[in-house]
């Protein structure tokens, strides 16, 4: 196909960029909203900004509670509450689908729904599901950008010349297309290891999905084993015969003597059954790996097994740590969020160098749609997410189904930057569209801070001063936003008066070159 | 890259062995094979080396995970071989042929484990 | 204790990296004038970059061990080496 390695590589560069770069910004885009989705929940969902206890309440005593609400179901989860998260978190199925409810663990009381997804449930699952469930589409459609992701590093580095001669260059005076170039080089090269390790460690945790031929071929239609005999599950069969299970508290205290942590998990499976099991799983704050050390107890708090540690489900349980961050440690956290961004602009940095190199022929409808996509792909979605925001602190509490209004709200808001973006460029004014797009974020970014304060009295003077990290970080990230958008916003103006003069040339010189050719 | 070294690189290359740009169906073609005859492979080739681990004493979930986790940067190594390589015919015999062949004797030293 | 640790490691890598830079014969140029970068001038400004990246991660380490401590010095080491890039741009812009 191709006669040099270089021109291969260039070809498989710009065509796996161009066709799945889009959902990679989205990706990374929702990715780094995750790092902070507790953070955001908090701010969403004013109800839950509870202050961070520090005693550990008594599971027995808010067993009543939970077994009333649990009625018939016959598994049930309880995340316990932490410093970013103070609430206890029910999960269960019930004949009416899954529940879910937040516990106050001061007063034991059933907080009122948030009428919220949050970032937990909107921005976390759009980060690898694209909230496309049907049939697993959305997932798959994540792991091949991941894959494109991985290939398209690969292919940028071996197609880079003086990859380390021009380690540092940056030339954001010159030309659009000079200095996209060398950003995008730049970003690449430097962020290499992250950009490597996230989309690969995303694989993996998604591996019994993407690639289960192992489980395949050693447990043949016997997934759940597998999973069972990788982190050694203690599994009891269902007796059929009646149980109550007893002190829950015995059980957490038993197993944190022997890890010497927290417990941040309990799951129960056969809840009514004489053979219930009960796991315990322990925080991993003060690890980057993601194991729990699962302990399993039976109903009457005899232990019945402690998950076992292997040299390759350690390995495996760091690569899903790595990416999924449960850890507590801060200066990472806003690394690794401003790490994500960082692969949003890398993206957008490649699609305008794209776009520039084919911009000095007449635009071609192909050049105009990508160009439409990319508007919206990435200022678009950052004003649908800020007007997700807005949403969030503009419906009434009382709004029937509220958190599918505020998930309207979103894809209303985005399609409008797609309807805006296309119809902007095809009358060849794409710069216009940037500018208008960077605006309106402005606007939203803006807004949403000022109604948090109007909605819930918690400006951020006062979040500050009464130590609501959660809350002041969020404003502070949404006007941080504001600010940048209004800057790009200027710089595209002015930009745009230079280019506007100087087109009639350009656009000559252009025809000029296509009479030649 | 710029398009001047694409020419420089041109150059070098007798006129006999010079390519003109690829047609389209040429690219679908690899492509497809790529892409779906590549993952045959990894899936041929993690469900053999499972199964190789477990039959020289490695526990079998310890097995699964340790393949699963090659078989990611061999998807990788795949897709990049497929389009680097010059022979379209040699790319579709190898990850075709090879998925067809590693699957099958999956499911052979899965008759023997 | 562990924030000065992390402003050290920042400072170390930040300060690598400028080193390194000045060893590429384009930024000693743009940076010092038109002069001609010295060959052991060159590599003492290499070793010294490095030198001063080992020292970053050490500082990483001491703070978090070593699996955090690595991950943090990788996400660091981005940071500082786009800031330096950032730098080198602002100074040319100035001149």
């Amino acid at each position: 196909m191709f006669t040099t390695l270089r021109q291969s590589m260039t070809w498989l560069h710009t065509w796996s960029g161009v066709t799945l770069g889009v959902i990679l910004i989205v990706i990374f885009f929702m990715g780094a909203l995750s790092v902070f989705d507790r953070e955001i929940d908090r701010w969403m969902a004013p109800t839950t900004r509870l202050p961070a206890r520090h005693a550990s309440i008594s599971l027995d005593a808010l067993r009543p509670r939970i077994d009333a609400l649990l009625a018939d179901a016959d598994q049930w989860r309880l995340v316990l509450p932490d410093a970013r998260a103070p609430f206890l978190q029910l999960g269960f199925r019930s004949k009416s689908g899954p529940r879910n409810f937040a516990i106050n663990p001061a007063s034991g009381d059933i907080l009122p729904d948030s009428g919220t997804l949050g970032a937990t449930r909107f921005f976390y699952p759009f980060h690898y599901t694209l909230l496309i469930r049907a049939f697993n589409i959305g997932p798959w459609i994540v792991g091949a950008a991941a894959m494109a992701m991985l290939v398209l590093l690969t292919s940028g580095v071996l197609i880079r010349t003086g990859l380390f001669a021009n380690f540092f260059t940056y030339r954001p005076k010159g030309p659009l297309l000079r200095a996209s170039q060398d950003l995008h080089a730049v970003m690449g090269v430097i962020g290499l290891p992250f950009f490597f390790v996230i989309p690969l460690s995303g694989l993996v945790i998604f591996s019994a999905v993407y690639l289960p031929a192992g489980i395949d071929a050693a447990y043949p239609g016997k997934a759940n084993v597998f999973f069972d005999e990788a982190v050694g599950a203690a599994r009891l069969p269902k007796s059929g015969g009646p149980g109550v299970i007893g002190s829950l508290d015995a059980m957490r205290s038993s197993a944190e003597r022997r890890w010497g942590a927290e417990a941040e998990l309990l799951l129960v499976t056969n809840a009514r059954d004489a053979n219930a099991v009960i796991e315990f799983r322990r925080n991993t704050k003060d690890r980057v790996s993601h194991d729990g050390e699962p302990i399993f107890f039976d109903r009457a708090g005899q232990m019945l097994g402690q998950g076992a540690n292997r040299p390759a489900r350690s390995t495996l349980d760091f690569i899903w740590g790595v990416h999924l961050l449960r850890f507590e440690h801060w200066p990472l956290r806003w690394l690794y969020f401003v790490a994500g961004l960082g692969g949003c602009a890398l993206i957008v940095t490649g699609f305008v160098i794209w776009l520039e190199k084919r911009k000095t022929k007449p635009h071609p409808t192909g050049v105009r749609f990508v160009e439409a996509l990319l508007i919206a792909a990435s200022v678009g979605l950052v004003f649908a997410t800020g007007g997700f925001f807005v949403a969030n602190r503009l419906l009434p509490q009382d709004t029937p189904s509220r958190a599918q209004w505020e998930t309207v709200a979103f894809f209303a808001l985005w399609a409008a930057s797609v309807v805006h973006a296309g119809q902007r460029v095809a009358a060849g004014q794409a710069q216009g569209a940037w500018r208008e797009q960077a605006w309106a974020v402005c606007i939203m970014a803006g807004a949403a801070p000022v109604l948090n304060w109007i909605t819930t009295g918690d400006h951020l003077a006062k979040s500050l001063a009464q130590g609501q990290w959660a809350v002041a970080g969020v404003d502070i990230g949404l006007l941080a936003a504001s600010f940048v958008a209004a800057m790009a916003a200027r710089r595209l103006g002015r930009a745009g008066e230079t280019a506007s003069r100087v087109e009639p040339q350009n656009r000559r010189s252009a025809q000029v070159e296509t009479d030649h050719a | 890259m710029r398009p001047e070294m694409i020419a420089a690189d041109k150059n070098k290359i007798p006129r006999s062995r010079r390519t003109a740009t690829p047609r389209k169906w040429a690219i679908a073609m690899r492509a497809i094979a790529a892409v779906f005859g590549g993952y045959g492979f990894v899936w041929g080739a993690v469900a053999c080396l499972t199964l190789l681990l477990i039959a020289i004493g490695v526990p079998r979930s310890e097995s699964v995970i340790i393949a699963t986790l090659l078989g990611f940067p061999l998807y990788l190594f795949i897709l990049l071989w497929a389009f680097a390589s010059r022979s379209l015919v040699r790319v579709s015999f190898a990850l075709i042929g090879g998925a067809a062949g590693l699957i099958g004797l999956s499911r052979v030293l899965r008759g023997l484990i | 204790m562990p924030e000065i640790l992390l402003v050290a490691s920042f400072a170390a890598s930040l300060f690598g990296f400028l080193l390194l830079a000045l060893s590429l014969p384009r930024h000693w140029r743009e940076t010092m004038g038109e002069r001609h970068l010295p060959s052991d001038l060159r590599t003492g400004l290499r070793i010294g970059g490095f030198s001063f990246l080992l020292a970053s991660l050490v500082f990483a380490f001491f703070r978090d061990g070593p699996a955090f401590g690595v991950l943090l010095w990788t996400l660091l080491s981005a940071v500082s080496a786009l800031t330096v890039a950032f730098m080198l741009a602002m100074r040319i812009k100035r001149r």
